[in-house]
């Protein structure tokens, strides 16, 4: 189909979107710098292979476009609600301890409403099948079993 | 051969470029502490889910944990930590707490430990009780490094420099954290976990786990 890329062709697409975006002068932003550098940091981890080199890329840019708002911290909280004594928790504070006064934050004051992410989870398969089946990793298994040893 | 819907693509496109700024900016920090918390919440789900192991806390407020914001020592008076019980066996998990390294044991100084004597844990379980102290790398039972952003060949680099500080290489051994790993080629036998969100650490996952260096994918 015309609307599917094959590896070449998405580490092409990568390289040109992000260096377009690159190219746009004052609008160029110490973000964008840095997604660029891990792409193409990601990139020379593969030299000669072009395929590796667009799933990593791949990788890269899955990666900068998740971020954990306040929905995920919901279900984190869940979690460890589990934990006996932590039934009531609804947000965790960190703090600084300073001569005089300690500084505390709370961190569900500093997570977005929205997750913000565009991606579905029909995108999100589609791309870790691509990076799975490109690098020769089972994205499929549990990721924590991922180059792990063999469990208890 | 595996192919990727350019719509897909340029949909994953938009939307890191739109979330690279904020990543660069301070919520940052935030997504790193957030990063932090959910290996946090998984780390416990896999010791509660062992059979002997019970978890539990005290927290100062009923309505939030308090954790270190910072590198810091144990203190068991202004932040929070997880008391892990299996048997007679009892550990606490603290929050970015350092501890004394191999290399000030080594050095037989009996000063107090400088910044490098010390280095902090994103997620260390130590023996119990850790006191007010700096732990010694003789104290953990398990540590976790995590990192929420991209990876880079230098966090593996990093990682094996704490590893190193962490104990001594040798022949595998009953791990101090079972329930992670059966058996930790360090003694003590304290396996590190490095957990990142992007997928590019699992190329660094199969032979630094010979070190006791475990990579981890961790979503």
């Amino acid at each position: 189909m015309e609307d599917e890329l094959e590896a070449e062709e998405v580490l092409e697409l990568i390289l040109d979107y992000l260096g377009a975006h690159k190219l746009a002068g004052p609008d160029r932003t110490e973000g964008h710098e840095q997604l660029l550098d891990s792409v193409n940091a990601a990139i020379a981890d593969h030299p000669d292979d072009a395929r590796k080199q667009a799933a990593a890329a791949l990788a890269v840019v899955t990666a900068y476009g998740m971020l954990i708002g306040l929905e995920e911290f919901e279900q984190i909280l869940l979690q460890l609600r589990r934990i006996e004594g932590l039934a009531s928790i609804r947000d965790v504070h960190y703090v600084e301890l300073g001569s005089r006064r300690d500084r505390a934050v709370s961190l569900r004051s500093l997570l977005s409403e929205t997750q913000d992410n565009s991606l579905d989870e029909e995108d999100r398969i589609a791309i870790e099948r691509f990076i799975g089946s490109t690098l020769d990793v089972d994205i499929g298994a549990p990721p924590d079993d991922i180059g792990g040893g063999p469990r208890p | 051969m595996t192919t990727l819907s350019k719509a897909t693509l340029l949909k994953a496109l938009q939307t890191a470029v739109k979330h690279a700024d904020k990543k660069a900016s301070s919520s940052s920090w935030a997504q790193g502490k957030a990063y932090e918390l959910k290996v946090l919440a998984h780390i416990v789900g896999q010791m509660d889910s062992q059979p002997g192991y019970h978890l539990s806390c005290a927290p100062k407020s009923t309505t939030h944990l308090t954790f270190g914001g910072a590198p810091c020592k144990p203190n068991s008076s202004k932040h929070d930590f997880i008391t892990v019980k299996n048997g007679s066996e009892h550990h606490e998990l603290w929050i970015s707490v350092q501890f004394t390294t191999l290399s000030y044991s080594m050095g037989g100084s009996a000063a107090a430990p400088v910044c490098s004597d010390l280095h902090e844990l994103d997620i260390g379980l130590f023996k119990a009780p850790v006191g007010s102290n700096y732990p010694s790398y003789e104290q953990v039972a398990f540590a976790a490094s995590c990192k929420a952003g991209t990876w880079h060949k230098v966090q593996a680099r990093e990682a094996l420099g704490l590893r190193r500080e962490l104990g001594f290489l040798t022949l595998d051994t009953f791990s101090l954290a079972p329930w992670f790993e059966p058996e930790v080629p360090t003694d003590p036998a304290s396996p590190l976990a490095l957990y990142s969100r992007d997928i590019n650490a699992v190329k660094y996952a199969g032979s630094l786990s010979s070190l006791g260096l475990y990579v981890r994918h961790h979503v």
